[in-house]
């Protein structure tokens, strides 16, 4: 037996020192400092106590790597690892012990770090020997991990041969006396074998991939880690590669698409006000559903986070979760951080510049059509049509009439006849950018990362500024102490988000209001070439200009340490003190403005008194957890872990608002130069809140031979938020089974699979994240308003009484899962099934109580709602020669029902958020009957009672269902009669679903990730959804032609009712909520698409780097759906009922990646 | 040091976890600890004005006198409502109002009188939102306790009709036993609630229903009459009050904008201050809130005459002609075509016309009450004038006054009407009326002190409840909706020049075309127009409330 011990340590040191002078950064030399603390190695320290009788060495191994931080790496085809050994060790060094046993064979061994390579000595003494072969040579190369890191202890083998070697602690190898025509293996545990044909090259680097079962990956679970093929519950993993080499500027982004059963959807295209949202596998309730987000084991926030300090994010869907209790009825989502690597320093800098396009503007029609469509609804109504001579002109594009309009109401105003489209003029091209630099490396005891991130969002407005920009610091640290005893991690970050824009992006003056309502005769412009006010109509881009500016900033700073302490070598102490500190400041003003008309005079103003309203507000959460883990192997095959522990977590926050009016200037908004002289012009307000959380939790892992593992958690919380007699009322237990069925004889008989595991789990957890206070249970009297009384009128405020209810508690929702998941044909197509049941049986429903009660009554728990559902994710992937690929897609669906409310069963028409017995967000409304299309069908038709009087031909009828001679929209129980109102479907988004495809020839990548939603029904309401809505509403371009005339008997829409003319009441008839406006907004999205290259190796060599790697990118380039109306609306769009969005964009970038 | 750590986390363990749940709000009062000192009191009832915005100066709209575009009430074409506010809010406030009355009640402060001041301030709001219910609906449940959600209260039967008024009327007569007089307010005070304004209401109520009943040969008529003449002449009495004067011939006109505020004619005003509270009057006159032909002509001739029988009236055939001679609250209230004024948006003077710069031009006719002249209103944000709404003016007790003693009497004696009627006459400069110019003249009381209630308080909202109390609704509401002569006058053929172009719509065939057969604009013909009178009386409950308490029983018709 040899020795040959690698010490790391020193080796790491010389990089470190040479760029410590090259950069002369502090930081390092704080590092420096703490790093001399490495003395003692780990394989020196560490001493093992373990017993095996007649056990395989493949066990042994496996024993060791449980009980030690000891990872093993050999080529079982040359160790026979299946020999039976006894075996009694006390207390003796890894060194002691693998003498032991493999004394008696002809192996050697080495101990790089934690890795235990071992090898035969043949392999190496013929290495040495072999050189009577002919025309052989030698190849060298490096292997690394999928993240860049190097991998020591990977096996290289000659395939065929006994001839290998395995690669050093840089993860490089030299292999001699290589025929042509060789094919070279690399293996390592837990990575994917890959072969690669020598030819004629001499250097061959390569990165393996992690295999696609992973039994080996460690994923991220409450409370702590678990090896993936002892996972019992329903937990997915997406790694780094979803979040780098795209042009994402906000993490949530990247998510979409990412995991099965997570759904993320945009509310807006605004920088830094995408309004994210995420949910697990459907509602779970119908207040808010917001999944408990992690970061590094404390809860923090994904809209500040910098995507590419991501290592990995594991979601926990079902019982898995429950180990977080109160919060985690929407699932978990855990982030795990990117930290530094053992090994020598790594310097990567990234950057990505885009072009962000609008993709869906909406689409006023032009003013031929606008005349068109008014003319026809004039013909409707019966007034007098429309002077021809409009059309000439408006075809003519002729000069405006100085005092004539045509449009009613505007008849004494300008008359246009040009045709501008203000969407176009108002939104152009944005441009956005990332920069991301990290450092990061390691010594045997220490390990260090830090990274520096810049993106930068901009708008697309063509005027005035808008954009976002989101600076990251991060430094992760990790040391061990007390020979290897104590080992700390520690996470500190800083988030700075600064969003600036005009004043008029939403409040009062909402440009998107306005120019929603801005008809495209109305020119840019007026006579002066000034922005101006036609009429009532305000002027988007004035406001935009003119309305003032607001800058916010959002700084997140977030620390948390991390400390394992091992008590005993079965017992471990971990404790972990996070502190999130969240400062958000803003500043807005409003400026005063001239409204100057057509010709250029002045005729009033806006914001007549300007004003600057300051806002800040203080977060400060902490959160302090121990536990205590103990783990003990018992009668070699059973498996035992037990973890209990508590936690503390208190929130305060604290805003102050102020507000000045008046400025002297118009340009400068500091407080000091407002009017102080009246206390009008004075107002200031604050808010202040605090809650806090004490858990206690536990977990009972037990695993038998890795075959069958059991998982029993349980978690007490007690919130401030409830009554003191209903806080601690909530126990969420969690029952959690997996069977690896690939290890059952039968199983590995069939030869079919590699992997084949059943899960089943139940679960409770709960919902605290609740859209109410953090003192609901106490009568609070709130002090509000300012109601003049006085001389002089001085504005008072008034209290009010609240109403509240000391029985509410948690809403306990319950998870069933059951599993499956599958490796066939050589692992190369895996997959995984999961069916739920989620049961909230106490949802907290705002019980709707008689008008009599005075007030908002508090929510109770009477809700019963189920969301069943499925998740299903598959995979193949498979290479050929140069050329790989893989392809994975996932779809999940889910579907809800309201089983009780407590008879609070009340609907109406349009969407009902809860009926008993129906899906949450359901639309109820008429079943349509056509259109009038003659007069022998209207009068057929008024014989209906309750049908509008003054209805016509080319307006809808609704059936009546219930055959009581009229359209009545409930029943009369009297009557045993059940209204006409039927259930037209729910709007929740349904089959939502994504594929990743990858494909990679030599150094070029592609890749493409699609998503999309299968079904998804929903009505668009408010002035866009019908033609003319109010006269002076510009329609839409999309129902020109499309409404029912003489000459359009199969018109899809009835017939033109402009509003305010007289008629609203049969227009409000023709738009009822029918499943004539139902509208699909199922979409396929090409979400991503990159094309890569990886600039050859040898010239990366030449200039010293490690890899450089160059992308073109497309993020939402393509979207196919039906209901956008023609493209004037994006399917995802949230709100969806009016024109007030703004809009989503596409984004073209490029990108490089290099690595020093 | 191994031992330290462990005891170190340990005992941040136990501070984490021993540390109370114990939270308390940081920035409200828990009810526990309020309602200590009549401050508290009064910061509660200073909530309750909010109420007061439920009265709407538009609600003319509903009626035959007012228009701007399709009113469903107006026009009889509603429907009825899931919900509706004018149900939900009252209650909301009548809440806050029995909070208060029952804290006031256990209160340890009790005999504090400003505890009881407040308490009755209370009361007046609680009669107040029961009066916006009953005013629709009739009777309606009476709430008396803030109550608890799972109360059985919650589903209450309605109060019958009597039940509701009377509850009404008991909580204004014991709220005006404890309200101080309007004299003895401290400045800071003005605009509070005032004996007087708990009187002048139920002097209202009591009108209302003791009219309704009489004209529905209901019993109880007197009962009610009564009561209205007593309450108006406790306010008549008690010498707080009297019509504004201060701007002379133009009182009237100026009344209603920013220097009729706090007057000795006020008795309860919704109140507005510049940015405090703002309030849009002035700009919904500009959008256009506008008289129809059947108001316009109620106004009488100089002489004390109707149009039809006066000598002095010029006929339509120019377009200032029918505001000649006429009574001036009739251009104080409307201004006449032509004349110079400023306007929201225009704060120098223009001509004003019909559709210029009022924007509005469907009766012809252009607004002028609550148009203001104060130029930093008129040249600011769109709800930024400060005048206050006067939702019971000294005008009103007197009109309801006179209106009380003549029903419930059948005439009226000349010193009630000097008492009354003739003051109002008296600020206006029109001759008084009197038994002998009714009867030499052949007209009819009754109608007489009907026209000067409507002219009065035109555009102020009271016409709809006048006209369901009258229960006339049925004959005045369906009839077409009529604005200014167009065929056969200047309107129809003269140009109006203004910048250089003709802007006179009325000459254009669009206009010309809906006019009637006497060449009246036609806004919305007698087939747009229903009222009937089985079911339109009363508005229907919204069917939610009646889904959740099926007790609730519907109004007829509905």
């Amino acid at each position: 037996m040899k020795k040959n011990r690698t010490s790391l340590c020193r080796e790491s040191f010389i990089p470190m020192r040479k760029y410590l002078r090259i950069m002369k950064l502090t930081f390092i030399l704080i590092l420096m400092g703490l790093m001399s603390f490495a003395s003692v190695t780990y394989s020196q320290s560490t001493k093992l106590t373990f017993e095996s009788q007649n056990v395989t060495i493949e066990n042994v191994f496996k024993q060791i790597e449980a009980l030690s931080e000891y990872k093993f790496a050999y080529n079982s085809t040359k160790l026979d690892v299946d020999r039976k050994i006894s075996l009694k060790v006390e207390n003796q060094t890894i060194d002691a012990i693998l003498n032991k046993i493999l004394g008696s064979a002809n192996f050697k061994y080495q101990i790089v770090d934690r890795y235990i390579i071992i090898t035969d000595e043949d392999l190496e003494s013929s290495n040495s020997m072999g050189s009577s072969m002919q025309q052989q040579k030698n190849v060298s190369g490096k292997v690394t991990d999928s993240s860049g890191g190097s991998l020591p202890g990977v096996s290289v083998v000659v395939k065929g041969t006994t001839n290998g070697t395995i690669t050093d602690a840089d993860g490089k190898y030299t292999i001699s006396k290589i025929p042509e025509k060789a094919v070279l293996q690399f293996s390592f545990v837990g990575m994917k074998t890959q072969e690669i044909v020598v030819g004629n090259k001499t250097s061959i680097s390569i990165t393996l991939s992690e295999d696609a079962i992973g039994i080996e990956e460690v994923v991220a679970v409450g409370y702590g880690t678990k090896l993936k093929g002892e996972l019992t519950g329903a937990v997915s993993k997406a790694d780094n590669k979803m979040f780098e080499a795209r042009p994402v500027v906000n993490t949530l982004n990247a998510l979409q698409g990412g995991l099965p059963g997570v759904t993320v959807s945009r509310g807006s295209g605004r920088p830094g006000s995408e309004n994210f949202s995420m949910q697990i596998r459907g509602a779970s309730s119908i207040n808010g559903n917001s999944p408990l987000i992690l970061i590094d084991g404390i809860p923090g926030d994904l809209n500040l986070l910098n995507p590419n300090d991501i290592l990995n994010v594991t979601v926990l869907k079902d019982a898995a979760a429950s180990i977080y209790g109160a919060r985690a009825a929407d699932g978990v989502l855990l982030i795990t951080t990117k930290s530094g690597k053992e090994g020598k320093l790594t310097i990567s800098y990234s950057a990505n510049y885009g072009i962000s396009i609008p993709a869906y503007l909406a689409k006023h029609a032009s003013t031929l059509h606008q005349a068109e469509m008014f003319d026809e609804g004039l013909m409707n109504l019966g007034e007098p049509r429309l002077d021809p001579t409009v059309f000439e002109k408006i075809k003519a594009n002729a000069a405006p009439d100085l005092n004539k309009g045509w449009a009613k109401y505007l008849e004494n105003y300008p008359g246009f006849y040009g045709n501008t489209d203000w969407y176009d003029a108002i939104f152009g091209n944005g441009q956005q950018q990332s920069h991301n630099l990290s450092i990061s490396g390691g010594g045997q005891d220490h390990n260090y990362l830090f990274s520096a991130g810049y993106k930068s969002n901009g708008g697309i407005l063509n005027y005035g500024t808008d954009k976002s920009e989101l600076f990251n610091l991060r430094f992760n640290f990790g040391f061990k102490l007390f020979n290897d005893r104590l080992n700390v991690e520690t996470r500190t970050s800083f988030d700075d988000q600064a969003i600036t824009e005009p004043t008029s992006v939403d409040g009062d003056l909402n440009f998107l209001y306005s120019l929603s309502e801005m008809p495209n005769y109305v020119p840019i412009f007026n006579t002066q070439g000034q922005t101006y006010w036609y009429q009532n109509y305000g002027n988007p881009i004035q406001q935009l200009l003119e309305g003032g500016k607001r800058k916010s900033n959002h700084h997140k700073f977030q620390t948390n340490i991390k400390a394992d302490l091992k008590i005993l070598n079965d017992l471990k102490l971990v404790t972990q003190v996070g502190i999130n500190l969240g400062i958000n400041d803003a500043n807005s003003n409003t400026r005063t403005f001239n409204l100057i008309d057509w010709t250029g005079n002045i005729f009033g103003q806006r914001n007549g008194t300007n004003s600057a309203t300051y806002i800040n507000s203080k977060n400060l959460y902490g959160s302090y957890t121990a536990y205590l883990e103990y783990n003990k192997t018992l009668f070699r095959k059973h498996q035992i872990n037990l973890m209990g522990g508590a936690s503390h977590e208190q929130n305060d926050y604290q805003d102050q608002n102020i507000t000045g009016y008046n400025f002297t200037s118009n340009d400068l908004f500091t407080l000091n130069l407002a009017d102080k002289t009246k206390t009008a012009f004075m107002n200031y307000s604050g808010s202040a809140s605090d809650w806090a959380l004490n858990s206690y939790f536990g977990r009972l892992s037990y695993s038998y031979d890795r075959r069958f593992m059991l998982d029993i958690t349980t978690r007490v919380d007690g919130s401030s938020k409830f009554a003191p007699k209903k806080r601690w009322s909530a126990l969420f237990p969690a029952v959690s089974a997996s069977w690896n069925l690939s290890k059952e004889k039968f199983i590995q008989s069939l030869n079919v699979f590699d992997m084949l595991k059943l899960r089943a789990s139940w679960g409770q957890s709960g919902n605290q994240n609740l859209s109410f206070g953090n003192y609901d249970y106490i009568p609070l009297i709130t002090i509000s308003g300012n109601y003049p009384l006085g001389s002089p009128n001085v504005g008072l405020p008034g209290a009010v009484a609240s109403i509240a209810s000391e029985s509410r508690t948690w809403e306990t929702i319950q998870t069933t899962n059951a599993g499956i998941d599958f490796a066939v044909l050589g692992s190369r197509l895996t997959g995984s099934f999961d069916y739920f049941i989620k049961q909230n049986n106490n949802m907290l429903v705002s019980v709707t109580l008689p008008a009599t009660l005075g007030g908002t009554s508090p929510t109770q728990n009477h809700g019963k709602l189920e969301t069943k559902g499925w998740d299903f994710s598959i995979g193949w992937s498979d290479s050929k020669g140069d050329f790989k690929y893989a392809i994975s897609a996932m779809i999940s669906d889910n579907k809800s029902k309201l089983l009780d409310l407590k008879g609070n069963d009340n609907y109406w028409e349009g969407l009902v958020s809860t009926r008993k017995g129906y899906p949450l967000n359901s639309y109820f409304g008429y079943e349509s009957d056509g259109i009038i299309k003659n007069s022998e069908e209207l009068a057929a038709y008024k014989e209906l009672g309750n049908v509008p009087v003054n209805i016509g031909v080319g307006d809808v009828k609704y059936k009546d269902l219930d055959g009581d001679g009229k359209i009545t929209a409930f029943g009369n129980p009297a009557t045993g009669t059940k209204g006409d109102m039927k259930y037209l479907g729910d709007r929740n988004p349904r089959y939502t679903y994504s594929s990743n495809i990858n494909l990679k020839y030599k150094n070029f990548e592609l890749s493409i990730l699609l998503q999309g939603v299968g079904r998804r029904n929903d009505v668009r309401t408010g002035t866009v959804s019908r033609p003319l809505a109010a006269v002076w509403n510009p329609p839409l371009e999309w129902f020109y032609g499309k409404t029912w005339t003489v000459d359009r008997p199969n018109a899809e829409y009835p017939r033109i009712i402009p509003g305010y003319m007289g008629l609203d009441n049969v227009q409000a008839w023709d738009y009822k909520y029918s499943d004539r406006r139902i509208i699909s907004v199922a979409y396929m999205r090409v979400k991503s698409l990159i094309l890569a290259y990886n600039i050859p190796q040898s010239f990366c060599n030449q200039l010293k780097m490690q890899s450089i790697r160059v992308y073109a990118s497309g993020q939402d380039l393509f979207t196919i759906s039906k209901g956008t109306w023609g493209n004037s609306f994006d399917p995802e769009e949230e709100r969806i009922d009016n024109q007030q969005t703004y809009p989503f964009t596409k984004v073209i970038s490029f990108g490089i990646d290099v690595k020093f | 040091m191994k031992h330290i750590f462990t005891l170190f986390t340990i005992v941040l363990l136990l501070a984490g976890c021993t540390k109370k749940l114990d939270l308390y709000p940081l920035d409200s009062i828990s009810q526990a600890t309020f309602w200590k000192s009549a401050s508290e009191f009064k910061l509660a009832a200073n909530n309750l004005y909010n109420s007061l915005s439920q009265y709407q100066l538009t609600g003319d709209l509903e009626s035959d006198i007012a228009y701007d575009v399709d009113n469903a009430i107006s026009s009889g074409t509603y429907v009825v409502n899931e919900t509706d506010d004018h149900w939900n809010t009252p209650y909301y406030y009548i809440r806050r109002c029995n909070t208060i009355i029952t804290a006031a009640e256990n209160s340890t402060v009790t005999k504090d009188a400003d505890v009881i001041r407040f308490a009755a301030e209370a009361k007046f709001f609680r009669a107040w939102n029961y009066w916006m219910l009953f005013r629709l609906y009739g009777g309606v449940p009476i709430i008396k306790e803030a109550l608890d959600i799972n109360s059985e209260v919650l589903y209450s039967v309605r109060a019958t009709r009597k039940e509701t008024v009377d509850f009404i009327l008991q909580d204004l007569t014991a709220a005006a036993e404890n309200l101080p007089l309007k004299s003895t307010l401290s400045t800071a005070d003005v605009g509070r609630i005032t004996k007087g304004t708990a009187f002048a209401l139920k002097s209202r109520i009591a009108l209302f229903e003791g009219t309704w009943n009489k004209y529905r040969g209901s019993a109880s008529v007197n009962e009610y009459l009564d009561m209205a003449i007593e309450s108006a002449n406790n306010v008549i009495n008690s010498s707080q009050y009297s019509l504004y004067s201060g701007s002379g011939a133009d009182s009237y006109r100026y009344l209603f904008i920013e220097k009729g505020d706090d007057s000795p004619e006020s008795i309860l005003d919704d109140r507005y201050e510049v940015n405090v509270r703002g309030q849009g009057m002035a700009w919904t006159v500009l959008q256009g809130y506008l008289a129809t032909k059947k108001l316009t002509d109620m106004y009488l001739c100089n002489d004390g005459l109707p149009i039809t029988k006066s000598p002095l009236f010029k006929g339509y055939n120019t377009r200032t002609s029918e505001f000649q001679n006429r009574d001036t609250r009739m251009t104080m209230t409307l201004l006449t075509p032509g004349s110079l004024a400023e306007w929201k948006l225009f704060p120098d003077k223009i001509e004003s016309w019909p559709f210029f710069p009022q924007r509005n031009s469907n009766t012809g006719y252009i607004t002028n009450k609550y148009r203001s002249e104060d130029r930093y209103g008129n040249t600011t944000q769109q709800q930024e004038h400060g005048f206050d709404t006067h939702i019971i003016r000294y005008a009103e007790v007197l009109l309801s006054f006179a209106e009380a003693t003549f029903e419930k009497n059948g005439s009226i004696s000349d010193a009630d009407l000097n008492k009354s009627i003739n003051v109002i006459r008296n600020r206006v400069g029109m001759i008084p009326l009197s038994n002998a110019f009714v009867a030499s003249n052949g007209l009819d009381m009754k109608q007489e002190i009907r026209r000067e209630r409507t002219i009065e308080l035109a555009l102020e909202g009271y016409r709809y409840d006048d006209l369901r109390r009258w229960k006339t609704a049925e004959i005045e509401m369906p009839q077409a909706i009529r604005g200014i002569k167009i065929v056969g006058s200047q309107w129809g053929t003269d140009q109006i020049v203004v910048s250089g172009i003709d802007k006179n719509p009325y000459s254009k065939a669009t206009y010309q075309n809906s006019a009637d057969a006497n060449g009246f604009l036609i806004v919305e013909p007698t087939q747009g127009r229903n009222f009937d009178p089985a079911k339109h009386y009363l508005r229907p409950i919204p069917t939610k409330e009646i889904l959740i308490n099926s007790k609730l029983e519907q109004n007829p018709g509905w």
